[in-house]
């Protein structure tokens, strides 16, 4: 993880503030990751194969809901369309993974294996996209903005104890190796686009 | 920092110093990452030795295991890094849990190790630190990592340190947060969670140990590193006069000095593995780099020794609840000071009385400048001759 990646864009926001521009950058790559975990999370809550951990997604489900509702509302969204035009590419290889995996044919298509790769992805998006540290530390501790992306990034750390807790003890047929690979692979792919991301805002 | 993919997990680490040179070797404790050694690293090498510093699995910008990692793997992967290095042997010095990792590779590997030093480290888990352990898993698992460095960092370093850093301290905690992944911390965590004492195996490691041990350390206490003073055969164990827990941090100058003066007593074959117990000076330049202990160095407060005969003037006497008055009892004449039999140590700056004759008296040999013991010399006035604290009867 290039630390350096954080420092621009740290610098970017003490330079411009949180504007528009910037919040609606932040708020896009954070909504994103949070629909993408709330998708799966909703597809799969009700499987019986799942088992009594069912209630923590159940909870996670609707804790991500909520993160998404706050961020959305607090943020001052800017007007202009390049930013979500330039968006999509950044996020393009997140929302892909999901399609691949679970949007088509549907919930039933979902296998052990996969659900286990659904958990690894969300593992990946709540530990490895951290935007506190880009926050400057002028910003004031009480701007609603900066106060949602702190609420929302501890949560993460709370949530992520489901993710951890099953991805140790379901898919006990998948050898350690290739449970660690599948683990690995989401993160090289959540890691890769939060990196693009750092730069785009780094641009703002 | 290069670093070296061993099996699947990639590793972070950092070499310094000529090929051929005596190696020292340095594992991280939890939170930390190889760039705080880096002090310790350019200070070694500089005195001729090659210094591997290196991030754990879990930490830094090595592999970050989701699955979780066992304390073998910790040592198993130090050994495979040296085998990569081709390093054959090492002196393996390790800081808290890293220090838990040093000692395994030398209970598990006694060939590969030359000679070892654990700081601020333990082999089994008093209760204090076994809740302290769960405070701070509670911590991690619920309100985030920078609970974790909040707790940490008062138990780390003293309050003058915090004091010098005080305007960079912000920005140290956000490089430690992105250093480090909670979920990976929290792995480490587990592994304290789930520790297995191993006080009973300590006798397996048989090369040459130094234990150094912050003198107001009390994330690990002293009675941790007094389990390893007495199970370690070719042991001595050092108190580190006013340093906290990451000592290593706050006196960098002084830890290199130890450690290289340990490191060339082993190589020129003058260890002597005692189970003694040392003082190191508070200056870092003193010729005298420790003092033997006196007194009992598991207690923080002074308690008179045998030989150290007080006058009456120096208790507070008070009758107990109910009891008759203390009356005052024949007076001692304080003695006059000799000089102390042998070179000693205190592990405070100094020790005085409330007397106005107190006289300072300078040991002969004294463990650093400001390493000193003062001594009543004759008591100005005479003890009370009523009761020093007199209380109402009851009833």
């Amino acid at each position: 993880m290039p630390l350096e990646l954080y420092d621009v864009a740290r610098d970017t926001l003490r330079r411009t503030g949180l504007t528009p521009v910037a919040q609606s950058k932040i708020s896009l790559m954070i909504t994103t990751a949070k629909n993408i975990n709330a998708l799966f999370l909703g597809a799969v809550e009700f499987l019986p194969f799942v088992g009594p951990e069912q209630q923590l997604l159940h909870a996670q489900y609707f804790q991500e809901m909520e993160s998404i509702l706050l961020l959305s509302k607090v943020t001052r969204w800017t007007q202009d369309p390049r930013v979500y035009m330039e968006s999509m590419p950044i996020l393009a290889p997140i929302w892909k993974e999901w399609r691949l995996r679970y949007s088509m044919p549907g919930v039933s298509a979902i296998d052990p294996k996969g659900f286990y790769q659904g958990l690894a992805l969300g593992h990946a998006l709540l530990s490895k996209i951290r935007i506190v540290p880009v926050i400057p530390p002028e910003i004031d501790l009480a701007d609603p903005y900066a106060l949602a992306l702190r609420r929302i990034e501890q949560d993460n750390g709370r949530m992520i104890q489901s993710q951890i807790t099953l991805l140790r003890t379901t898919a006990p047929s998948m050898l350690e190796e290739e449970r660690d690979s599948l683990i690995e692979e989401k993160q090289e792919l959540v890691n890769d686009t939060f990196n693009k991301f750092l730069q785009w805002l780094a641009k703002s | 920092m290069p670093y070296i993919k061993i099996g699947r997990s990639r590793v972070n680490y950092g070499l310094m110093g000529e090929e051929g040179r005596e190696v020292i070797v340095f594992i991280n404790g939890l939170t930390q990452t190889n760039t705080l050694w880096t002090t310790h690293q350019e200070g070694l090498s500089r005195q001729g030795y090659r210094v591997l510093t290196y991030d754990t699995l879990g930490q830094g910008q090595s592999s970050k295991p989701v699955l979780g990692i066992r304390m073998d793997d910790h040592a198993d992967l130090l050994l495979k890094l040296l085998d990569a290095l081709e390093i054959k042997q090492c002196h393996l010095c390790g800081i808290s849990f890293g220090g838990v990792v040093a000692m395994h590779v030398a209970m598990k590997y006694p060939e590969r190790v030359k000679s070892l030093v654990p700081m601020s480290t333990f082999a089994e888990m008093p209760g204090q630190l076994e809740q302290l352990g769960r405070g701070f898993y509670m911590a991690i698992t619920q309100a985030g990592f920078p609970l974790i460095q909040t707790l940490l960092l008062p138990m780390n370093v003293s309050s003058n340190w915090i004091e010098q850093v005080r305007n960079t301290l912000p920005e140290s905690m956000r490089r430690g947060y992105l250093y480090n992944d909670p979920y990976a911390i929290q792995n480490l965590m587990e592994s304290y969670v789930n520790f297995q004492p191993f006080a009973q195996d300590l006798n397996k490691i048989r090369c040459p140990t130094l234990i150094l041990n912050g003198e107001f350390d009390y994330l690990t206490p002293r009675i941790c590193h007094e389990t390893l003073r007495q199970n370690i055969q070719s042991s001595r164990l050092m108190i580190v006069p006013h340093a906290f827990h990451a000592f290593t941090l706050e006196y960098p100058e002084l830890t290199v000095r130890i450690i290289e003066a340990f490191v060339r007593n082993v190589l020129a074959g003058q260890w002597q593995g005692d189970k003694t117990v040392w003082v190191a000076s508070e200056d870092a330049h003193s010729e005298v780099l420790a003092t033997r202990s006196v007194g009992d160095h598991m207690r923080a407060v002074f308690v008179r020794l045998p030989e150290e005969d007080l006058s009456v003037a120096d208790e507070w006497r008070v009758s107990l609840p109910g009891a008759e008055p203390v009356e005052a009892v024949q007076v001692k004449p304080a003695r006059k000071p000799t000089a102390p039999k042998k070179p000693v140590a205190v592990a405070v700056k100094e020790v005085t009385t409330t007397k106005p004759a107190a006289k300072k008296i300078e040991k002969p040999v004294s463990a650093g400048k400001s390493i000193k013991k003062t001594v009543a010399e004759k008591p100005v006035k005479a003890p009370p001759k009523k009761p020093v604290n007199k209380l109402p009867r009851k009833g």
